[in-house]
């Protein structure tokens, strides 16, 4: 539950208020950017980006109540635009990722990879619904379309991913 | 399919954390500070206003560096800088922190003043000047110096008598909801030119004050009442900046003649422009306290308002 008054005062520019906010997201915030990168210092680049254009920006959040879908929204965007200018000419360093535990390690790489694959919108879209279990308009309002492109984001990116891991 | 998206969110919940993590976001909020202060900065200079007055804007020096208008001996150093005004405001330093206001001193002759105001790190002069603010205004005329990165006083902010000044009001620190920063108010009891001159080892600011002639017409102030030094005057002012958007160009705290706080969120050519912006601002969200509006002579010391 979003403590209002902690959003209000980081709001006026209470560096400590807004310090906390971000505290209690501060492992959520990672491992997205995470999802979307695969690779520590990107990960750590993106969250720097994304705390830093929250706290210029947070004047301008009118309602409070709104900050984690408002701040969901800047990290999403922030790691799209960072994959986008990345241009990857090699796959992720599979050495980097944390190495899932259990006996199906290679089916989660692969998993995992496949996902790393996926446009950025279908994977931010597998991302905020799957690992943030969020719902389709919930989702929709994060990435500011539709409910229904969300739909067809969501079932584009399950068919790929049913294709690539040959799933019948 | 289902099994492989609780695989994934399994793989995601064991992503480790990078190290260094708190650290960056530390670095970040740190930098987005230091913005959010810049663009405050940006919109002082340049934001539209509906209530603006250029009609009062006071004369401020534009003395070159070893011009002797003001009859004083320059400050004689090679790393001197004559701060040049624009609009009433002038900047100058570096951004710094953890700076001290060193022991303030004044040097009165027959016609003018000086005020020396040296910046400490520690218990010795520092090199360099933090990044400083100066705005020169009238009703009543005074220099508000906004001194970022300065946290402490050297001797907890005793200040120099200007009993004997026929030029200074006096001087006194202001209230900053910022522990990284320190405003100081200087009041005149007449129409000035200053000149503002910056130093660098050691550092600090000089205030060369001399009299001038200056007609102005009287101007209406809308305000709030006078309170002791302390926080509540500082989150009035957050309020008023708050209510009208952060135009800091009309909102200031003063001192009254008795040397209580106040803050004004804008002075206007006639009494029912002021009645206007005050009514406007009563009915914004958070503007419960009471506001009043003052007509001012252009050098008069504010009233003492009661709560």
């Amino acid at each position: 539950m979003e403590n209002r008054e902690t959003v209000l005062r980081a709001r006026k520019g209470d560096s400590e208020a807004f310090g906390r906010l971000i505290d209690e997201r501060r492992e959520s915030l990672y491992r997205t950017a995470y999802s979307f990168t695969k690779n520590r210092d990107d990960a750590l680049d993106i969250v720097h980006d994304t705390v830093y254009k929250a706290f210029v920006s947070l004047p301008k959040l009118k309602n409070p109540d709104y900050f984690q879908t408002w701040l969901t929204r800047i990290l999403i965007n922030t790691a799209i635009d960072f994959t986008k200018k990345q241009k990857r000419a090699q796959p992720a360093d599979t050495a980097d990722i944390a190495a899932p535990t259990g006996s199906d390690n290679e089916e989660r790489l692969d998993l995992y990879a496949a996902v790393d694959r996926l446009p950025e919108m279908q994977k931010a879209v597998v991302i905020l619904k799957y690992l943030h279990d969020l719902t389709l308009t919930e989702v929709a309002d994060i990435l500011r379309c539709p409910p229904g492109t969300v739909k067809t984001h969501l079932h584009k990116a399950l068919k790929t991913l049913r294709m690539e891991l040959k799933e019948e | 399919m289902d099994q492989k998206v609780t695989d994934l969110k399994r793989s995601y919940e064991e992503v480790a954390l990078a190290d260094n993590l708190d650290d960056v976001i530390r670095q970040a909020i740190y930098k987005g500070q230091k913005r959010r202060r810049s663009a405050a900065r940006c919109k002082m200079a340049g934001i539209m206003l509906l209530f603006a007055l250029t009609a009062f804007t006071a004369g401020v020096n534009t003395v070159p560096a070893f011009a002797d208008s003001l009859g004083r001996v320059p400050v004689l150093s090679q790393l001197a800088k004559v701060l040049q005004f624009r609009d009433g405001k002038a900047t100058g330093g570096e951004i710094t922190d953890g700076k001290t206001v060193g022991p303030v001193t004044r040097e009165p002759d027959s016609v003018s003043e000086r005020i020396v105001i040296p910046i400490y790190e520690g218990e010795n002069p520092a090199t360099v000047t933090n990044y400083f603010e100066a705005t020169y205004s009238a009703y009543p005329y005074t220099l508000t110096l906004d001194l970022l990165g300065v946290r402490w006083f050297f001797d907890g902010g005793n200040f120099p008598s200007f009993a004997d000044s026929q030029l200074v009001e006096g001087m006194q620190k202001l209230v900053v909801l910022d522990d990284s920063q320190q405003r100081l108010l200087i009041t005149f009891k007449v129409p000035v030119d200053i000149t503002v001159t910056q130093t660098t080892n050691p550092a600090g600011l000089t205030v060369d004050i001399r009299a001038k002639e200056e007609q102005l017409p009287p101007a209406y102030s809308v305000r709030t009442a006078s309170y002791p030094f302390g926080e509540e005057v500082g989150s009035l002012e957050e309020r008023i900046r708050e209510a009208l958007g952060y135009p800091a160009e009309t909102i200031r705290m003063l001192a009254d003649k008795n040397g209580k706080l106040f803050v004004e969120a804008g002075r206007f050519a006639t009494e029912q422009e002021a009645e206007d912006m005050k009514a406007a601002l009563l009915a914004k969200e958070g503007i419960n306290f009471t506001l009043t509006v003052e007509k001012r002579e252009p050098a008069q010391l504010p009233a003492t308002v009661l709560q």
